[in-house]
Protein backbone atom coordinates (compact mmCIF):
# COMPACT_ATOMS: atom_id res chain seq x y z
CA UNK A 1 0.00 0.00 0.00
CA UNK A 2 1.44 3.24 -1.14
CA UNK A 3 0.88 6.38 1.16
CA UNK A 4 2.04 9.39 1.03
CA UNK A 5 3.34 11.65 4.49
CA UNK A 6 2.89 15.29 4.62
CA UNK A 7 6.71 15.98 2.86
CA UNK A 8 5.67 13.85 0.51
CA UNK A 9 8.04 10.57 1.52
CA UNK A 10 6.27 7.92 0.11
CA UNK A 11 5.35 5.09 2.70
CA UNK A 12 5.43 1.44 1.83
CA UNK A 13 4.26 -1.53 4.52
CA UNK A 14 6.40 -4.45 4.82
CA UNK A 15 4.45 -7.69 6.62
CA UNK A 16 6.95 -10.14 8.70
CA UNK A 17 6.03 -14.04 8.40
CA UNK A 18 4.25 -13.69 11.75
CA UNK A 19 2.00 -11.03 10.11
CA UNK A 20 3.26 -8.14 11.84
CA UNK A 21 2.94 -5.00 9.92
CA UNK A 22 5.70 -2.04 9.38
CA UNK A 23 4.77 1.52 7.57
CA UNK A 24 8.24 2.85 6.85
CA UNK A 25 9.51 5.24 4.42
CA UNK A 26 10.28 4.01 1.11
CA UNK A 27 13.81 5.35 1.19
CA UNK A 28 14.67 3.40 4.54
CA UNK A 29 13.04 -0.09 3.27
CA UNK A 30 14.66 0.62 -0.02
CA UNK A 31 18.26 -0.13 1.84
CA UNK A 32 17.71 -3.23 1.61
CA UNK A 33 18.23 -4.36 -2.19
CA UNK A 34 15.59 -6.98 -2.11
CA UNK A 35 13.06 -4.58 -0.93
CA UNK A 36 14.29 -2.00 -3.53
CA UNK A 37 13.62 -4.30 -6.39
CA UNK A 38 10.58 -5.55 -4.95
CA UNK A 39 9.30 -1.79 -4.94
CA UNK A 40 10.85 -1.23 -8.55
CA UNK A 41 9.05 -4.32 -9.71
CA UNK A 42 5.83 -2.57 -8.36
CA UNK A 43 5.21 -5.17 -5.46
CA UNK A 44 4.82 -2.47 -2.77
CA UNK A 45 1.48 -0.80 -5.05
CA UNK A 46 -0.94 -3.32 -3.44
CA UNK A 47 -0.69 -4.12 -0.04
CA UNK A 48 2.23 -4.96 2.04
CA UNK A 49 5.40 -6.49 0.95
CA UNK A 50 5.25 -9.74 2.60
CA UNK A 51 8.64 -10.97 3.92
CA UNK A 52 7.98 -14.19 4.72
CA UNK A 53 11.73 -14.62 5.97
CA UNK A 54 11.64 -12.60 8.54
CA UNK A 55 9.89 -12.42 11.92
CA UNK A 56 8.44 -8.90 13.10
CA UNK A 57 11.22 -8.96 16.55
CA UNK A 58 14.07 -8.69 13.56
CA UNK A 59 12.16 -7.22 11.28
CA UNK A 60 11.94 -4.47 13.55
CA UNK A 61 15.62 -4.46 14.30
CA UNK A 62 16.55 -4.55 10.94
CA UNK A 63 14.61 -1.00 10.35
CA UNK A 64 15.45 0.70 13.13
CA UNK A 65 19.53 0.30 11.12
CA UNK A 66 17.93 1.31 8.13
CA UNK A 67 15.95 4.61 9.87
CA UNK A 68 19.38 4.87 11.20
CA UNK A 69 21.48 4.71 8.28
CA UNK A 70 19.17 6.23 5.48
CA UNK A 71 18.94 9.55 7.76
CA UNK A 72 22.77 9.44 8.42
CA UNK A 73 25.32 11.10 5.76
CA UNK A 74 28.94 10.72 5.67
CA UNK A 75 30.08 13.61 7.90
CA UNK A 76 28.25 11.60 11.10
CA UNK A 77 30.05 8.48 10.58
CA UNK A 78 31.51 8.26 13.54
CA UNK A 79 28.61 8.62 15.62
CA UNK A 80 27.06 5.86 13.27
CA UNK A 81 30.30 3.90 14.02
CA UNK A 82 29.31 4.36 17.53
CA UNK A 83 25.39 3.54 17.05
CA UNK A 84 25.78 0.46 15.39
CA UNK A 85 28.36 -1.13 17.74
CA UNK A 86 25.56 -0.49 20.19
CA UNK A 87 23.26 -1.71 17.90
CA UNK A 88 24.89 -5.28 17.93
CA UNK A 89 25.90 -4.83 21.63
CA UNK A 90 21.66 -4.72 22.04
CA UNK A 91 21.11 -7.97 20.38
CA UNK A 92 24.23 -9.70 22.26
CA UNK A 93 23.73 -12.97 21.97
CA UNK A 94 24.63 -15.01 18.92
CA UNK A 95 21.24 -16.78 18.42
CA UNK A 96 19.54 -13.62 17.80
CA UNK A 97 22.85 -12.00 15.77
CA UNK A 98 22.16 -15.16 14.06
CA UNK A 99 18.83 -14.32 12.73
CA UNK A 100 19.51 -10.67 12.03
CA UNK A 101 22.24 -11.91 10.11
CA UNK A 102 19.91 -13.85 8.15
CA UNK A 103 17.47 -11.36 7.73
CA UNK A 104 20.22 -9.05 6.20
CA UNK A 105 21.11 -11.54 4.01
CA UNK A 106 17.56 -11.95 2.69
CA UNK A 107 17.08 -8.48 2.52
CA UNK A 108 20.62 -7.96 1.13
CA UNK A 109 21.58 -4.86 3.33
CA UNK A 110 25.13 -5.43 3.00
CA UNK A 111 26.31 -3.02 5.88
CA UNK A 112 24.22 -4.79 8.34
CA UNK A 113 25.10 -7.96 7.15
CA UNK A 114 29.19 -6.83 7.08
CA UNK A 115 28.24 -5.76 10.60
CA UNK A 116 26.78 -8.80 12.16
CA UNK A 117 29.48 -10.96 10.51
CA UNK A 118 31.77 -9.25 12.07
CA UNK A 119 30.21 -9.23 15.20
CA UNK A 120 29.73 -12.81 15.17
CA UNK A 121 33.02 -13.42 13.72
CA UNK A 122 34.44 -11.90 16.91
CA UNK A 123 32.68 -14.11 18.38
CA UNK A 124 33.90 -17.05 17.38
CA UNK A 125 37.22 -16.12 16.32
CA UNK A 126 38.84 -17.93 19.64
CA UNK A 127 36.68 -20.34 19.47
CA UNK A 128 36.81 -24.30 18.97
CA UNK A 129 35.25 -26.04 15.91
CA UNK A 130 33.42 -28.17 18.77
CA UNK A 131 32.14 -25.01 20.45
CA UNK A 132 30.83 -23.29 17.26
CA UNK A 133 29.13 -26.52 16.33
CA UNK A 134 27.16 -26.01 19.83
CA UNK A 135 26.68 -22.41 19.06
CA UNK A 136 24.43 -23.20 15.73
CA UNK A 137 23.71 -26.89 16.43
CA UNK A 138 25.93 -28.40 13.79
CA UNK A 139 26.43 -31.83 13.39
CA UNK A 140 30.10 -32.78 13.09
CA UNK A 141 29.35 -35.28 10.42
CA UNK A 142 32.99 -36.45 10.28
CA UNK A 143 34.79 -40.21 11.13
CA UNK A 144 37.67 -39.67 13.78
CA UNK A 145 39.60 -40.53 10.86
CA UNK A 146 38.25 -38.04 8.77
CA UNK A 147 38.36 -35.74 11.69
CA UNK A 148 41.75 -36.26 12.59
CA UNK A 149 42.85 -35.50 9.27
CA UNK A 150 41.23 -32.41 8.97
CA UNK A 151 43.21 -31.40 12.14
CA UNK A 152 46.58 -32.73 11.26
CA UNK A 153 46.41 -30.85 7.86
CA UNK A 154 45.70 -27.70 9.41
CA UNK A 155 47.30 -28.22 12.84
CA UNK A 156 48.77 -24.64 13.63
CA UNK A 157 45.32 -23.47 13.24
CA UNK A 158 44.32 -25.35 16.65
CA UNK A 159 47.76 -24.21 18.32
CA UNK B 1 10.83 -17.75 15.70
CA UNK B 2 12.74 -20.12 13.56
CA UNK B 3 15.72 -20.97 15.55
CA UNK B 4 18.84 -19.97 13.89
CA UNK B 5 20.52 -22.96 15.19
CA UNK B 6 20.26 -25.83 12.95
CA UNK B 7 20.46 -24.22 9.70
CA UNK B 8 22.52 -21.41 9.10
CA UNK B 9 22.92 -21.24 5.55
CA UNK B 10 25.82 -21.69 4.15
CA UNK B 11 26.07 -18.20 2.26
CA UNK B 12 25.49 -16.60 5.89
CA UNK B 13 28.47 -18.87 7.49
CA UNK B 14 30.06 -18.15 3.99
CA UNK B 15 29.88 -14.06 5.23
CA UNK B 16 30.80 -14.86 9.16
CA UNK B 17 33.86 -16.84 8.08
CA UNK B 18 35.00 -14.49 5.52
CA UNK B 19 35.10 -12.05 9.00
CA UNK B 20 37.65 -14.20 10.23
CA UNK B 21 41.88 -14.57 10.22
CA UNK B 22 42.50 -17.39 8.58
CA UNK B 23 43.68 -19.12 11.71
CA UNK B 24 40.23 -19.68 12.75
CA UNK B 25 39.02 -20.22 9.55
CA UNK B 26 40.96 -23.25 9.15
CA UNK B 27 40.19 -24.29 12.31
CA UNK B 28 36.88 -24.36 11.90
CA UNK B 29 37.32 -26.73 9.31
CA UNK B 30 36.53 -29.18 11.53
CA UNK B 31 33.40 -28.02 12.52
CA UNK B 32 31.76 -29.74 9.33
CA UNK B 33 31.95 -31.50 6.08
CA UNK B 34 30.08 -28.82 4.55
CA UNK B 35 31.63 -26.15 6.28
CA UNK B 36 35.18 -27.84 5.31
CA UNK B 37 34.42 -27.78 1.44
CA UNK B 38 32.53 -24.26 1.48
CA UNK B 39 36.38 -23.27 3.06
CA UNK B 40 38.16 -24.85 0.78
CA UNK B 41 36.67 -23.87 -2.04
CA UNK B 42 38.36 -21.65 -4.48
CA UNK B 43 35.51 -19.39 -4.42
CA UNK B 44 35.66 -18.60 -0.73
CA UNK B 45 39.32 -18.12 -0.98
CA UNK B 46 38.19 -15.39 -3.11
CA UNK B 47 35.92 -13.95 -1.03
CA UNK B 48 38.00 -14.25 2.17
CA UNK B 49 41.11 -12.49 0.21
CA UNK B 50 38.82 -9.61 -0.95
CA UNK B 51 37.64 -9.33 2.09
CA UNK B 52 40.96 -9.18 3.84
CA UNK B 53 41.64 -6.81 1.46
CA UNK B 54 38.67 -4.51 2.09
CA UNK B 55 39.20 -4.19 6.25
CA UNK B 56 42.39 -4.93 6.06
CA UNK B 57 42.65 -4.29 9.79
CA UNK B 58 45.29 -7.59 10.06
CA UNK B 59 47.67 -8.67 7.68
CA UNK B 60 46.01 -12.30 7.32
CA UNK B 61 44.47 -13.15 4.07
CA UNK B 62 43.89 -16.07 2.43
CA UNK B 63 45.18 -16.84 -0.57
CA UNK B 64 44.99 -19.71 -3.01
CA UNK B 65 47.68 -20.20 -5.75
CA UNK B 66 45.54 -20.42 -8.62
CA UNK B 67 47.80 -17.75 -10.86
CA UNK B 68 49.93 -18.68 -13.34
CA UNK B 69 53.06 -16.67 -12.77
CA UNK B 70 54.00 -17.76 -9.53
CA UNK B 71 56.04 -20.56 -7.64
CA UNK B 72 56.05 -21.23 -4.52
CA UNK B 73 56.64 -24.12 -2.45
CA UNK B 74 56.40 -25.68 0.98
CA UNK B 75 59.72 -26.33 2.04
CA UNK B 76 59.12 -27.71 4.90
CA UNK B 77 57.62 -30.53 3.56
CA UNK B 78 60.03 -30.96 0.69
CA UNK B 79 59.95 -33.84 -1.69
CA UNK B 80 61.07 -35.30 -4.94
CA UNK B 81 58.64 -33.51 -6.72
CA UNK B 82 58.35 -30.05 -5.27
CA UNK B 83 57.37 -27.95 -8.21
CA UNK B 84 53.81 -28.01 -9.38
CA UNK B 85 53.36 -26.52 -12.79
CA UNK B 86 49.87 -25.36 -14.16
CA UNK B 87 49.10 -27.36 -16.98
CA UNK B 88 47.73 -24.50 -19.16
CA UNK B 89 50.12 -22.36 -16.56
CA UNK B 90 52.25 -20.07 -18.05
CA UNK B 91 53.95 -20.02 -14.87
CA UNK B 92 54.99 -22.20 -12.06
CA UNK B 93 53.08 -22.67 -9.18
CA UNK B 94 54.02 -25.61 -6.59
CA UNK B 95 54.13 -27.10 -3.67
CA UNK B 96 52.64 -28.10 0.01
CA UNK B 97 49.98 -31.08 -0.02
CA UNK B 98 47.60 -28.45 1.03
CA UNK B 99 48.35 -26.59 -2.70
CA UNK B 100 48.12 -29.30 -4.24
CA UNK B 101 44.75 -29.81 -3.51
CA UNK B 102 43.86 -26.25 -4.30
CA UNK B 103 44.90 -27.11 -7.47
CA UNK B 104 43.44 -29.74 -8.90
CA UNK B 105 44.44 -29.24 -11.83
CA UNK B 106 47.89 -29.74 -11.45
CA UNK B 107 49.99 -31.99 -12.32
CA UNK B 108 53.04 -32.76 -10.47
CA UNK B 109 56.80 -31.54 -12.50
CA UNK B 110 59.96 -32.48 -10.86
CA UNK B 111 62.84 -30.50 -11.06
CA UNK B 112 64.95 -32.29 -13.45
CA UNK B 113 68.74 -31.92 -13.95
CA UNK B 114 68.22 -31.62 -17.67
CA UNK B 115 66.07 -29.19 -18.40
CA UNK B 116 63.53 -29.31 -21.03
CA UNK B 117 63.49 -25.58 -21.44
CA UNK B 118 66.30 -23.78 -22.17
CA UNK B 119 67.90 -21.79 -18.88
CA UNK B 120 69.03 -18.45 -19.74
CA UNK B 121 67.69 -18.75 -23.28
CA UNK B 122 64.26 -18.53 -22.93
CA UNK B 123 64.45 -14.80 -22.32
CA UNK B 124 63.93 -14.39 -25.80
CA UNK B 125 61.08 -16.46 -26.32
CA UNK B 126 57.59 -14.69 -26.73
CA UNK B 127 54.13 -14.94 -27.13
CA UNK B 128 52.65 -18.57 -27.36
CA UNK B 129 55.53 -20.66 -27.68
CA UNK B 130 55.99 -18.92 -23.91
CA UNK B 131 53.05 -20.93 -22.41
CA UNK B 132 55.66 -24.72 -22.28
CA UNK B 133 58.52 -22.95 -20.59
CA UNK B 134 58.29 -22.84 -16.92
CA UNK B 135 62.15 -21.56 -16.35
CA UNK B 136 63.16 -18.62 -14.68
CA UNK B 137 64.84 -16.88 -17.62
CA UNK B 138 67.69 -14.55 -16.44
CA UNK B 139 70.31 -16.37 -17.52
CA UNK B 140 73.19 -15.48 -14.84
CA UNK B 141 69.81 -15.94 -11.77
CA UNK B 142 68.75 -19.02 -12.08
CA UNK B 143 67.34 -18.88 -8.58
CA UNK B 144 63.23 -19.88 -8.82
CA UNK B 145 62.34 -19.89 -5.21
CA UNK B 146 63.92 -17.89 -2.13
CA UNK B 147 63.04 -19.29 1.45
CA UNK B 148 64.13 -17.75 4.58
CA UNK B 149 65.47 -20.37 7.31
CA UNK B 150 65.56 -17.89 10.01
CA UNK B 151 66.32 -14.19 9.57
CA UNK B 152 69.36 -14.20 8.85
CA UNK B 153 69.84 -17.07 6.49
CA UNK B 154 68.11 -17.61 2.83
CA UNK B 155 67.98 -20.74 0.69
CA UNK B 156 67.28 -20.33 -3.03
CA UNK B 157 66.21 -22.86 -5.34
CA UNK B 158 69.04 -22.90 -8.11
CA UNK B 159 67.45 -24.63 -11.46
CA UNK B 160 70.50 -24.42 -13.11
CA UNK B 161 71.96 -26.26 -9.58
CA UNK B 162 68.58 -28.44 -9.37
CA UNK B 163 69.05 -27.71 -5.54
CA UNK B 164 69.13 -25.46 -2.99
CA UNK B 165 72.13 -23.09 -2.02
CA UNK B 166 72.02 -21.21 1.04
CA UNK B 167 73.28 -17.76 1.44
CA UNK B 168 73.24 -14.97 4.39
CA UNK B 169 71.74 -11.95 2.40
CA UNK B 170 68.77 -11.84 0.22
CA UNK B 171 69.59 -12.73 -3.39
CA UNK B 172 68.59 -9.12 -4.16
CA UNK B 173 69.75 -10.17 -7.72
CA UNK B 174 67.64 -13.14 -7.71
CA UNK B 175 64.59 -11.36 -7.88
CA UNK B 176 65.70 -9.05 -10.64
CA UNK B 177 64.73 -10.39 -13.59
CA UNK B 178 65.29 -7.33 -15.64
CA UNK B 179 67.32 -8.95 -18.29
CA UNK B 180 68.27 -7.01 -21.48
CA UNK B 181 67.34 -9.32 -23.50
CA UNK B 182 63.91 -9.01 -23.13
CA UNK B 183 61.05 -11.08 -20.76
CA UNK B 184 58.75 -13.67 -21.63
CA UNK B 185 55.33 -12.51 -20.60
CA UNK B 186 53.46 -15.68 -18.56
CA UNK B 187 57.30 -17.01 -18.14
CA UNK B 188 58.78 -17.31 -14.23
CA UNK B 189 61.62 -15.07 -15.32
CA UNK B 190 61.47 -12.89 -12.58
CA UNK B 191 61.23 -12.87 -8.97
CA UNK B 192 59.32 -14.31 -6.78
CA UNK B 193 60.69 -14.28 -3.63
CA UNK B 194 58.27 -15.89 -1.15
CA UNK B 195 59.41 -16.03 2.17
CA UNK B 196 58.36 -19.32 4.42
CA UNK B 197 58.72 -19.19 7.95
CA UNK B 198 58.88 -21.02 10.89
CA UNK B 199 56.81 -23.75 12.28
CA UNK B 200 52.89 -23.71 10.73
CA UNK B 201 52.99 -20.09 9.59
CA UNK B 202 53.56 -19.56 5.94
CA UNK B 203 54.35 -15.82 7.72
CA UNK B 204 55.78 -14.25 4.67
CA UNK B 205 54.80 -13.95 0.74
CA UNK B 206 56.71 -11.62 -1.18
CA UNK B 207 56.72 -11.21 -4.56
CA UNK B 208 58.57 -8.48 -6.22
CA UNK B 209 59.22 -7.69 -9.73
CA UNK B 210 61.93 -5.43 -10.74
CA UNK B 211 60.52 -3.62 -13.22
CA UNK B 212 57.53 -1.28 -13.17
CA UNK B 213 55.75 -3.36 -15.53
CA UNK B 214 55.60 -6.52 -13.92
CA UNK B 215 54.70 -4.88 -10.72
CA UNK B 216 51.13 -4.63 -12.42
CA UNK B 217 51.52 -8.16 -13.02
CA UNK B 218 52.36 -9.31 -9.42
CA UNK B 219 49.96 -7.63 -7.54
CA UNK B 220 47.35 -8.86 -10.11
CA UNK B 221 48.73 -12.23 -8.61
CA UNK B 222 48.54 -11.22 -4.98
CA UNK B 223 44.73 -10.48 -5.31
CA UNK B 224 43.99 -13.45 -6.92
CA UNK B 225 46.30 -15.86 -5.29
CA UNK B 226 44.46 -17.72 -3.24
CA UNK B 227 45.24 -21.10 -0.92
CA UNK B 228 45.57 -21.06 2.18
CA UNK B 229 48.69 -19.24 3.21
CA UNK B 230 49.07 -17.18 6.49
CA UNK B 231 50.61 -13.93 5.12
CA UNK B 232 52.33 -11.65 7.34
CA UNK B 233 53.52 -8.99 4.39
CA UNK B 234 55.04 -6.51 6.69
CA UNK B 235 57.13 -8.84 8.30
CA UNK B 236 59.28 -8.90 5.45
CA UNK B 237 59.70 -5.11 5.07
CA UNK B 238 61.09 -6.02 8.05
CA UNK B 239 63.62 -8.12 7.57
CA UNK B 240 64.15 -7.75 4.13
CA UNK B 241 67.05 -5.29 3.09
CA UNK B 242 66.53 -1.57 2.16
CA UNK B 243 66.84 -1.96 -1.69
CA UNK B 244 63.46 -3.76 -0.65
CA UNK B 245 61.45 -1.47 0.75
CA UNK B 246 62.75 0.42 -2.19
CA UNK B 247 60.73 -1.77 -4.65
CA UNK B 248 57.71 -1.72 -1.98
CA UNK B 249 57.49 2.24 -2.75
CA UNK B 250 57.68 1.61 -6.87
CA UNK B 251 54.14 -0.33 -5.67
CA UNK B 252 53.28 2.38 -4.33
CA UNK B 253 53.81 4.45 -7.40
CA UNK B 254 51.85 2.04 -8.76
CA UNK B 255 48.96 2.85 -6.68
CA UNK B 256 49.23 -0.33 -5.15
CA UNK B 257 48.16 0.53 -1.58
CA UNK B 258 46.88 -2.80 -0.13
CA UNK B 259 50.52 -3.99 1.33
CA UNK B 260 51.44 -0.14 2.27
CA UNK B 261 48.44 -0.02 4.27
CA UNK B 262 49.35 -3.01 6.30
CA UNK B 263 53.21 -1.48 6.84
CA UNK B 264 52.19 1.67 7.42
CA UNK B 265 49.91 0.30 10.50
CA UNK B 266 53.30 -1.30 11.84
CA UNK B 267 54.72 2.17 12.07
CA UNK B 268 57.38 0.91 9.12
CA UNK B 269 59.18 3.84 7.75
CA UNK B 270 58.40 3.62 3.56
CA UNK B 271 60.85 4.92 1.01
CA UNK B 272 59.44 5.79 -1.98
CA UNK B 273 61.46 4.65 -4.76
Amino acid sequence: MSITTENNEKMITLMSSDGEEFVVEEAVAAQSQTIKHLIEDGCSTEGSIPLPNVTGRVLSEVIQYCKKHSSSDDKEEKELEAWDAEFVKAADDHVALTDLMMAANFLDIKGLLDLVAQTLANMITGKSPEEVRRMWNIKNDFTPEEAEKVRKENQWAFE
Amino acid sequence: MPSSGGSVPLDVVTDILCSLPVKSVLRFKAVSKAWCSLIDSDDFAGFHTSASIETNDDDLMLVILTCDYVVCADFYSLDDDIVEVDDDGDGVASASSSLRQAKPRSRPFKPRKSCTYPLGSSCNVHGASAKKRYCFCSHDHPYKLVQKVDTREFQSYNLEANGFTTFHTLPLDATRGHHPNGHVFGCLHVPLLMVLYIGWHLQVIMMVLYIGWHLQVIMRLLLSISGHWNITSCHCLFELSMDFRQLLGTWEDLCVQQSLITVKKRGMPLLCG
